[in-house]
Order: structure tokens, then sequence, then C-alpha cells
């Protein structure tokens, strides 16, 4: 196995039977993803960064006692969660404005790229679609944001957001139609152009 | 067989097949959805606007470049072969050797932060005379010079002359307790969920942000604690250090001291207050015209300190200065003589005191 190429699961598993170097690689690679979820939940970078390194130490110690994971990088962003969850209790007096509450404080905001898009007219349109996810609420930008940014399933969503399967479902449902409801008419048209000068 | 030939964009959306497939595409995947559009030109189009919108949904937001990354995992290295682990660490050091020079001039004070300090260590080391006592380590500088003691966390102390420092040869699960006589300067490797706890005099020092610095040997057992960076929190040593009643919160610039004869703590701003908002630069201090308001509020930010003023009668002052290279208070002074007014500091807050300027 090449380290470098290898899948998370596969540096997963040999890390977890000591392997130094996978647990490096992996470490390298969720970084980024760990310590953008994190300063959603609280703005302080430096705690987040903190609990980053708190949550890699222990991967390791409890290297041996961990189980499989079917997705390594849900497990580290669980394991930040509680992490930066408890800091913000224990340190409340500093924090007592940025209680962790996904009905208010999830704090994210959304962009489409514009890498597609070369005309002027489309890349306001792409402004508008981006524009629009910010009309959601702090939840429902949560959702997405874990969905489509983090990569996650509706059983790991519903397990960070503590909600069950179903009302994830139902929530994301919502959230995109109402976005539906406001996007005909925006992007379609010039994708269709799109396509026909493809063609 | 899904009928995706119903699917509106949304349902797109939640169908997990689909977004594996624009997330991470395989070539069985690729061919099914190809297969699918030739199949079904008309919902084309709907299946395009749906990848679009996952292929290109971004967050808008700033994420640590290739060399903090890696110099965060060196951090974890380190500390991993800190706790004695079989874990290799050649260079990871680097990091804690960045650029505060100024540490050197502010060495008879204890300071708490996790930023590097170059010291002449050639000679503190032959100086540091470890005394085993039981289970904790006392290290006592006897020489005319700061002397550089490591911490079992990957800390260090710098210690004056005539100062001692008393800590455990392993530190606790829970805490990290240090115990100081005299002045020191303490680099801390920063764990929150492992507090730092200095015990000096009459007071116990709890690190909840990056830096400060603390001074012990003032006069009739005075303590005094100011913060450089982040957040500490002070308290007295008889009350639990942790326990939110008793203790005082310093933000930067701010000072207290505690006196043991009337057993109260003393807030107050420093001296000299040093820019503290990174963002902030010296080149901002230039107005012209600009509403006095806007000018106290960057003062606020860049200095961190709240600046108490009338936003309804000052409303028609305005200043015309450059403001680049003053301290603070000459700051302050030069634009109340602007509009007339004074300022007084009152604790830790600038209250500014001056008239309506005509229209």
């Amino acid at each position: 196995m090449h380290l470098l190429t290898a899948t998370d699961i596969e540096l997963w598993e040999a890390f977890r039977q000591g392997d130094r170097q996978a647990y490096t690689i992996l470490m390298e690679r969720h970084y980024r993803p760990l310590y953008s979820y994190g300063t959603k939940l609280v703005f302080d970078k430096e705690l987040v960064k903190d609990c980053i390194q708190e949550v890699f130490l222990e991967l390791w110690h409890r290297r041996v006692a961990i189980g499989s994971a079917e997705s390594p990088r849900f497990y580290m962003l669980r394991a930040l969660q509680r992490k930066i969850h408890r800091a913000i209790h224990r340190n409340r007096l500093l924090y007592n404005a940025e209680i962790i509450n996904p009905d208010t404080s999830f704090s994210v905001e959304f962009s489409i790229e514009a890498d597609l898009i070369s005309r002027q007219e489309q890349a306001e349109k792409a402004r508008q679609l981006a524009a629009l996810v910010e009309t959601l609420s702090p939840r429902q930008k949560q959702l997405i944001y874990l969905r489509f940014y983090q990569d996650l399933d509706f059983d790991e969503i519903a397990e960070l957001m503590q909600l069950n399967r179903q009302s994830v479902y139902n929530l994301l449902r919502e959230s995109l139609l109402r976005l539906r409801k406001n996007w005909q008419g925006t992007l379609l048209p010039a994708l269709v152009a799109l396509l026909e000068a493809n063609a | 067989m899904k009928s995706y030939e119903t699917y509106e964009i949304a349902d797109f959306l939640l169908d997990n097949e689909f977004v594996a497939w624009v997330k991470h595409p395989t070539r069985e995947s690729d061919s099914f959805w190809q297969q699918w559009q030739l199949m079904h030109p008309t919902r084309a189009v709907v299946l395009q606007e749906a990848r679009y919108w996952v292929a290109n949904l971004a967050v808008n937001e700033q994420l640590p470049a290739d060399q903090a990354v890696r110099l965060a995992v060196a951090r974890v290295q380190a500390q991993l072969s800190e706790d004695h682990l079989p874990f290799s660490n050649s260079a990871s050091r680097h990091w804690l050797v960045s650029a505060w020079r100024i540490a050197a001039a502010i060495l008879v004070v204890l300071g708490i932060g996790w930023y590097g300090l170059s010291v002449n260590r050639s000679t503190s080391d032959l100086a540091a005379l470890p005394e085993k006592t039981n289970d904790s380590l006392s290290r006592e500088n006897r020489t005319e010079r700061p002397l550089s003691v490591k911490l079992p966390d990957g800390s260090r102390v710098v210690l004056a002359p005539n100062s001692r420092v008393l800590f455990p040869a392993q530190f606790g699960r829970q805490v990290r307790d240090v115990k100081l006589t005299g002045d020191a300067f303490f680099e801390v490797v920063r764990q929150p969920l492992r507090p730092f706890i200095v015990h000096a005099g009459d007071v116990n020092v709890k690190v909840l942000g990056t830096s400060f610095d603390v001074r012990t040997s003032g006069r009739n057992g005075e303590v005094n604690v100011v913060v450089k960076t982040g957040k500490v929190a002070v308290s007295k040593a008889t009350g639990v250090p942790s326990s939110d009643q008793t203790a005082v919160l310093l933000i930067p610039n701010q000072q207290v001291t505690f006196s043991a004869q009337d057993n109260v703590f003393r807030k107050t701003l420093v001296e000299a207050p040093v820019l503290v908002n990174q963002k902030s630069q010296e080149t901002d201090f230039v107005f012209e015209e600009t509403p006095i308001a806007d000018v106290f509020d960057k003062l606020q930010t860049a200095y961190g300190i709240q600046i108490d003023f009338d936003r309804e009668k000052l409303k028609h002052c305005t200043l015309t200065a450059r403001l680049t290279n003053e301290s603070m208070y000459k700051k302050l002074n030069l634009v109340c003589q602007a509009i007339g007014g004074t300022h007084e500091t009152v604790g830790t807050t600038i209250v500014i005191h001056a008239e309506s300027c005509n229209q």
C-alpha cells in the first residue's frame, strides 16, 4: 500500500497497528476539515487548534482500543465536537457568548465557486444562488455544510446534530425545496445555454 | 430501481448515489450517469444543475496553509515524544523558536504564553541545580542571569535571579501545577483541557489564553499580573482556582494587583497599552475629517480597551491627524486636544469628557 494514495480506511487500519506514517498522513489530511468544522462551532481559533491537537493525541494513545471506523473523518469530527463542547463548558465564563446551540450559533457562509462560470451574467446567478443558501436557518446551514462540504451521510449527521435520521432527511429536504422554489429560473437558463453551446 | 426521471433538483441532492458520484466519481458511476443522461435528454439539465450545485458549493473561510498544518502535526509529534512514547521526533521543535524577542526585556517578570524565547542556555543548564524532593523537582536560579528550565510538558520557565520554581516530575492528567517563589517568565504549551496554574505568592494564575506577565516580588507581598495576549484568570490562593466567583478575568492591556494587606484585587489598565489587534497597524491612525466616533472605535479595537464617550454629543466632531508613532495615551491626548476635551481612566475604561462641536 502506498500511504499517500491510500484511502482513509486503509490509513486508519495501518494507524491502529501503530504505523506512525499512516497516523501522520491522517492528521495532515484531516486537519483542515477539522479546523473548518471547529471554527464553525466556536470563534476562538486557538481553542479549536488546541482541541484538534488533543483529539490527535488521544487517537494515538487509544489506538489499540479504537475500533475500525467506516469513516475516520466522522470519527474525528465527532471527537472534536465533544472536545470543544467540553472546553466551552469548562470555561463557560469566557465563552458565555458562544454557547453551542445549532439553532443560533453555527456560523458558516457559503458561496458558489465560479470556475465553470465564464460570463458575467452567470456569475451573477451563482451569486444569487449562494445568497439564497444564506437565507436558511443556522441549523439548515449546518446540515448543508455537513452533507455537502464535510461529505457525511445522514446517520453521521444525525449523530453530530443529535437528531434522528428521519429528521435530518426531512430538514434537508425542506431546505433544498425552499431553495428550489427560488432557484428555478436562476441558474437553469444559464445552464441550458451552456449545454447548448457545448452541444 | 429508482425512477430518477421524475427527480427534481432537490431529489437529486438528497440522493446518496448521486452525491457520491459528484463528490467521488468512479468509472462505474461515471458510465451510469452518462448513460442515464443520454437516455433522458430532457432531464439531463436538471441533473446538471444539481451536479453543478454540489460540485461548486463552497464555504467562505480561511483555512490554515500547508505550512501551518505541518507545524500543527509536528506539535502533536513533539507532544507525544514528551510523553515518552516511542515516537520519533527530530525537527519538530522548531515552532517553539518563534519571534518573541521582546521576551528578553521582561525576563524579570513571569509571563505565560506559548511563544518561543531565546535565552542563553549554555550557562543556564549548568546553573540549574535540581533538588529532588519526593516526586517534585525544584530549580533555583543562584546565578546573576536568567535561567531557563524545562517543564515535563514541554513548557519552559525562565527564572529571574534568586527565584525558585517547584513542579512535579510528571504533571497530573487534570491540571499542571507549578509553584513559584520570586519572578519568572513562563512559556506554556497550551492545553486547555489540562489547565496550567501558577501558584505565586498569595494568588493563583490560571492560563486561559496565551500570554501574560506576573510580578511577585513587589513590596508587602503585592502580586501584579499583566496580560499580553489572550485571557487569564487570577484568584486568591485560598480560593478554589477554578471557582468563577473568586477569579478576576484579565484581557490584554489590563493588569491586576493583589495586595495581601487589604486583601483586594485592583484591576487597571497597564501604563503603556500596546496594539493587541493583529489586524491593526500604525498606519491605520491616519485621519482626515474622520468622525470622532470612528476614531475612538478604531482605538478601542486596536488596543482592546473600552472607551466611553457620548456618541450623540460628539457626532459633529471630526479629526484630521496622523497618529502613527505615538503611544496610546499620547494619541488620546492629541485627539482630546483637537476636540477640546480631556480623558480619564476609570478602572479599565477610558472616559472622554468633551463638549459638542459646532456644525
